[in-house]
């Protein structure tokens, strides 16, 4: 969980933008329907909205080994483009 | 819609709230709210959104979902779990520099070397590489993680229902690739250190501007003979010539940035900037729809007009790569990843054989090339039902 959160020069390296799939999945292919996330399966149209689980970095506001105030929890609207 | 960015002002809110109702409470002031607000007040600091066990960092005007690794996580039903990152302004950027310049080139195509040049070299610092013709089947490796025995394999599925058989596919040209790379942004790069049967290098136009014939060499070497005591004066001539441009130029440039700094940190945001300066929507447009929303630097070689020329301009050979993409997409990838060509895309196709007979066949989802190839994908078989009783037999016999 620390390594994982640690803020180093070699994260920069992973400042892309995101790939919209249909670019990567050109055929719009229903070949191989487990592992791709386009075309969306039925379910995820019924998604309108994710819950989220946000934990702060110490950087951005230090609360002392108080776990419960670090997560917050959010719902956001999840659509489909 | 809901971006990257409304989640994590939204999230900053909350803290701010949370904060606010506990500050004053009981006499006693809470210092992690003041430190949020200084944090909050410095225009230096961005906050990035990262991924629990992933490397991948958000931020921007881009919807949640564009991302294919939340999709994933959305799709197998696991708790998205997310971490607010603080980094420098300076330092988060889109990183372009992960792709190398990596033209395909089919086998019965022609083409020629001077039209290429003119088209694309002129955006190289570097010389590029050239795929010839793709690697044969003869160049890809692959084996399994764990070797195990065919019985110890079987007795897993029958017992959990699923099998899990890690495999490691390496593929020797593309690995020769990135060394190539690597060996030419060195200076002490020399041709004969590299012996690859399926690239070719594609020079970049100064290094194909500064290359001399033989007779251009004998008739400097004796000019600089006759006219050697004239030169020296000349020489020195130029040479305070050259000190004085210089020094102009870096005044110039120093002027031209401090006029423009605010107009280069307010690219980053697109639509900041459509909100701020309706007036000047246009010239905005003109700038940030080439540029994608990039951070521009005064020190990149791509300036704006060259990529705007690229980008306009048709395709004209489309057979160039692969793929043949369509043109939304070819513009999408030109704009946004600032390349000058179409980056190469990788495929692992996967068939399972029952003697000669084909069972089934699936396929993973495209990877581009970038300098750190490594996929993590599962490869699902839909298809596929198997007789418990055709295993049992099948371990019997061996």
């Amino acid at each position: 969980m620390e390594e994982d959160n640690f803020i180093s020069k070699r994260s920069l390296q992973y400042f892309t933008k995101p790939i919209p799939s249909t670019i990567l999945f050109p055929e719009k292919l229903s070949l191989n329907n487990f592992t791709s996330t386009y075309p969306l399966p039925a379910a995820f149209k019924e998604y309108n909205s994710i819950s989220l689980k946000i934990t702060i970095h110490e950087d951005v506001c230090d609360f002392h080994d108080k776990d419960e105030d670090k997560i917050l929890e959010m719902e956001v609207g999840f659509f489909y483009v | 819609m809901y971006s990257v960015d409304t989640i994590i002002k939204d999230v900053l809110r909350l803290l701010l709230a949370k904060l606010q109702e506990r500050d004053g409470l009981d006499g006693v002031t809470e210092p992690c709210y003041e430190k949020l607000k200084d944090n909050l007040k410095n225009k230096d600091n961005k906050f990035v959104l990262k991924l629990l066990y992933y490397e991948e960092y958000m931020f921007g005007d881009y919807p949640i979902c564009t991302y294919d690794s939340i999709r994933t996580l959305v799709r197998e039903y696991e708790t998205v779990n997310l971490t607010l990152m603080m980094f420098k302004r300076e330092d988060a950027h889109p990183n372009t520099s992960k792709f190398p310049p990596i033209v395909y080139m089919p086998k019965g195509i022609k083409f020629e070397y001077k039209d290429l040049l003119k088209k694309y070299m002129d955006l190289f610092p570097v010389n590029a590489i050239m795929f010839r013709c793709f690697p044969d089947d003869s160049m890809h490796e692959f084996y399994f993680k764990e070797k195990n025995k065919r019985r110890k394999q079987l007795t897993k599925y029958t017992e959990s229902g699923d099998c899990d058989f890690p495999l490691v596919v390496n593929i020797k040209g593309l690995k020769n690739l990135f060394s190539l790379k690597k060996t030419l942004d060195e200076k002490k790069y020399h041709e004969d250190d590299i012996d690859l049967p399926f690239f070719e290098i594609l020079e970049s136009m100064e290094s194909v501007k500064k290359k001399q014939t033989f007779f251009q060499k004998l008739t400097t070497r004796i000019t600089d003979l006759f006219l050697c005591k004239k030169k020296n004066k000349e020489e020195e001539k130029e040479l305070k010539e050259k000190l004085h441009e210089e020094q102009e130029h870096k005044k110039a440039i120093a002027v031209i940035g401090k006029k423009y700094k605010k107009n280069i940190e307010i690219l980053n945001d697109h639509n900041h900037l459509k909100h701020k300066f309706k007036k000047k929507e246009d010239e905005a447009e003109k700038m940030t729809g080439v540029m994608g929303g990039l951070r521009y630097s005064s020190n990149s070689n791509y300036t704006a007009e060259k990529i705007k020329k690229l980008t306009n301009e048709p395709s004209q050979d489309k057979n160039h790569n692969h793929l043949v993409l369509e043109d939304t997409s070819e513009k999408f990838l030109l704009s946004n990843y600032v390349l000058p060509f179409l980056p190469g895309f990788l495929r692992i196709e996967v068939i399972i054989m029952y003697g000669c007979y084909e069972i089934t066949k699936t396929s993973t989802r495209f990877f581009i090339i970038n300098n750190d190839v490594n996929m993590n994908e599962k490869i699902n078989f839909s298809d596929l039902f198997v007789n418990i009783f055709f295993i049992l037999i099948l371990s019997i016999n061996h």
